[in-house]
């Protein structure tokens, strides 16, 4: 099913600092593209609760805390952890492949 | 008689944060809410800001669905009021004739707007802001070039100010008894920042400044006069001159209240099986000597949890570092900790307009910190608080450095 995805590369390995992110936009979605651990998490940019920018948050772990006002999700799942946040953000698939990142949408 | 093992007053937002606590670790026992509003439970902070500019809907401050509420089986009861309490019997009973028995009661009444006696002179002129029907009552009475006139520059006088300044294109004028904005707690830093904000975009702030009367003025405006003579014309009045807990239910049935109602360190009043929450309960915690209430979000979240879970028979004391924010003018404002006075301040700038921490410090220890537009310091900042970690002030100003690997 990924494999028909369109993937689309959006940074080189080394572009992200750890416990960074980059901001992609694709159409009219900001997606946000997160170095933890090794591994890169793509989940939409803006907070559920009001309007905020998650690239700007805190990572702690495969957690993100929002700058606003410390609601918490999941980078990997996308779940709502702590309030004030309680919907889930989107998640995109990454992969890496001869030195890019790509994400599929 | 109606019975329910777990017995919540108050259908609010510290209501379901305990009720849904109290569910997590019983998940047989009943659990009911009584509330006197018609809403679900739901969160105010948007009230005063996206609600009243009208870019949030308040049906979406709706923390449970009641599809959710259901699947949790907590069962909810509006527009009801319990009137009385009697604790020899167990049992509450409300404005509309119910009785109900429990086993164990959680009263998170909340608070109310202190009122101003102006009611009933100036119909529905005369605005107070608690409540979602408050927030949509007020902005149906506000429109460009309306003359709003704020009693009291307190958070919500102040973000209601911001918001219909520069939303709804009002003409806002606030008036604060006091010699300055936000009262007594706030930190000079964050009172400049906004002084200046709201100067900045055109809100006549006139601190020093007590409202001796209102009068009828010329069509449907009102006039109100200042005790140093002045006389201000106005269209919509808000008063926003703080908030009085609920507590006259407690006191009424006997429970110990003074400026809210009394709770030792895990949230028990002095009557057994009866706990308070939220807003209303003046609780105490480790790092204060006097029980203290506080008006913020994080009693509604926070310490509500921490009472459910002990309602439900755990043992855990009421901690957490003070925090509140303030969202105007599209800037973030977060205050962590104690910002005292006292304390030396050491200020790391960010690239943005407003950008800033604001470090406070009480003889080399890290005791609080205002974010303004930094919200990703919070976590650590946070953090070392609850570990009394001070941090290296060298390494701070270089803003490059990671906040959490400054802290010692
Ligand atoms: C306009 C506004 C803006 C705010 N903005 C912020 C902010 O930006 N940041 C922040 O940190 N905090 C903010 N707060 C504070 C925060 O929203 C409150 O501290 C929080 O709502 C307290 O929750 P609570 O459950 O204790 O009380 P409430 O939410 O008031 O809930 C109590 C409920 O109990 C009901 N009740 C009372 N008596 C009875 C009775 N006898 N029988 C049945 N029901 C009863 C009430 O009707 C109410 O619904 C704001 C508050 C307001 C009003
Ligand atoms: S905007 Fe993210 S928690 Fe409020």
């Amino acid at each position: 099913m990924l494999e028909s995805a369109n993937w689309i590369k959006v940074a080189e390995v080394g572009d992200i600092e750890a416990e960074e992110a980059i901001v992609y936009t694709h159409g009219d979605k900001e997606i946000a593209i997160f170095f933890v651990e090794d591994e890169y998490f793509a989940t939409s940019n803006v907070c559920t609760h009001e309007v905020a920018r998650l690239s700007e948050g805190y990572v702690d772990g495969t957690k993100i805390e929002c700058p606003l006002h410390q609601g918490v999700f999941c980078l990997r799942s996308g779940k709502a952890l702590e309030a004030p946040a309680e919907q889930p953000l989107d998640t995109y698939p990454v992969k890496v492949e001869d030195g890019g990142i790509f994400i599929a949408v | 008689m109606q019975h329910s093992t777990y017995l919540i007053v108050g259908a609010g937002h510290a209501g379901i944060v305990a009720a849904r606590k109290i569910r997590s670790i019983r998940p047989e026992d009943s659990i009911l809410l009584i509330g006197e509003e018609n809403m679900l439970p739901y969160e105010r902070p948007a009230l005063s800001k996206e609600v009243l500019s009208g870019h949030r809907d308040v049906s979406n401050l709706v923390i449970r669905s009641a599809e959710a509420l259901e699947s949790e089986r907590l069962d909810v009861l509006l527009d009801d009021r319990v009137e009385a309490i009697t604790p020899d019997r167990k049992m509450a009973t409300t404005k509309s004739g119910r009785h109900i028995s429990y086993e164990k009661l959680l009263i998170a009444t909340g608070s109310r707007p202190r009122h101003l006696p102006l009611e009933g002179l100036f119909g529905d002129r005369v605005h107070y802001l608690r409540t979602a029907s408050d927030a949509l009552r007020l902005r149906a009475h506000l429109g460009p070039k309306t003359r709003l006139l704020i009693i009291g520059a307190g958070f919500v006088g102040l973000e209601v100010a911001a918001t219909a300044r520069a939303h709804i294109g009002c003409d806002v004028t606030v008036l604060e008894a006091g010699p300055h904005i936000l009262g007594r707690g706030a930190p000079d830093a964050l009172r400049q920042v906004l002084s200046g904000l709201h100067r900045l975009s055109g809100v006549n702030i006139l601190t020093h400044t007590t409202v001796a009367g209102v009068s009828e003025g010329d069509g449907s405006s009102m006039a109100v006069m200042t005790a140093g003579g002045a006389v201000h014309t106005c269209d919509v009045i808000l008063v926003c001159i703080g908030a009085v807990p609920n507590e006259e239910l407690a006191r009424d049935a006997g429970i110990a209240t003074d400026g809210g109602i009394l709770t030792d360190a895990f949230g028990r009043t002095d009557l057994p099986d009866i706990w308070a929450a939220g807003e209303v309960a003046r609780h105490r915690v480790p790092f204060l000597d006097a029980p203290v209430r506080f008006e913020s979000w994080q009693m509604a979240q926070t310490q509500a949890a921490i009472v459910g879970a002990n309602i439900a028979g755990e043992t855990r004391p009421i901690t957490y570092v003070p925090w509140f924010w303030t969202d105007q003018f599209g800037h973030n404002f977060q205050l962590l900790g104690e910002l005292s006075a006292q304390a030396d301040v050491h200020v790391l700038r960010g690239n943005g307009e407003l950008q800033a921490t604001h470090f406070y410090h009480i003889g080399g220890q890290l005791v609080g910190a205002l974010c303004i537009d930094d919200g990703k310091h919070v976590p650590p900042i946070r953090r070392a608080l609850e570990k009394g970690q001070s941090i290296d002030l060298e390494r701070l100003s270089d803003r490059s450095t990671k906040l959490a690997k400054a802290f010692l």
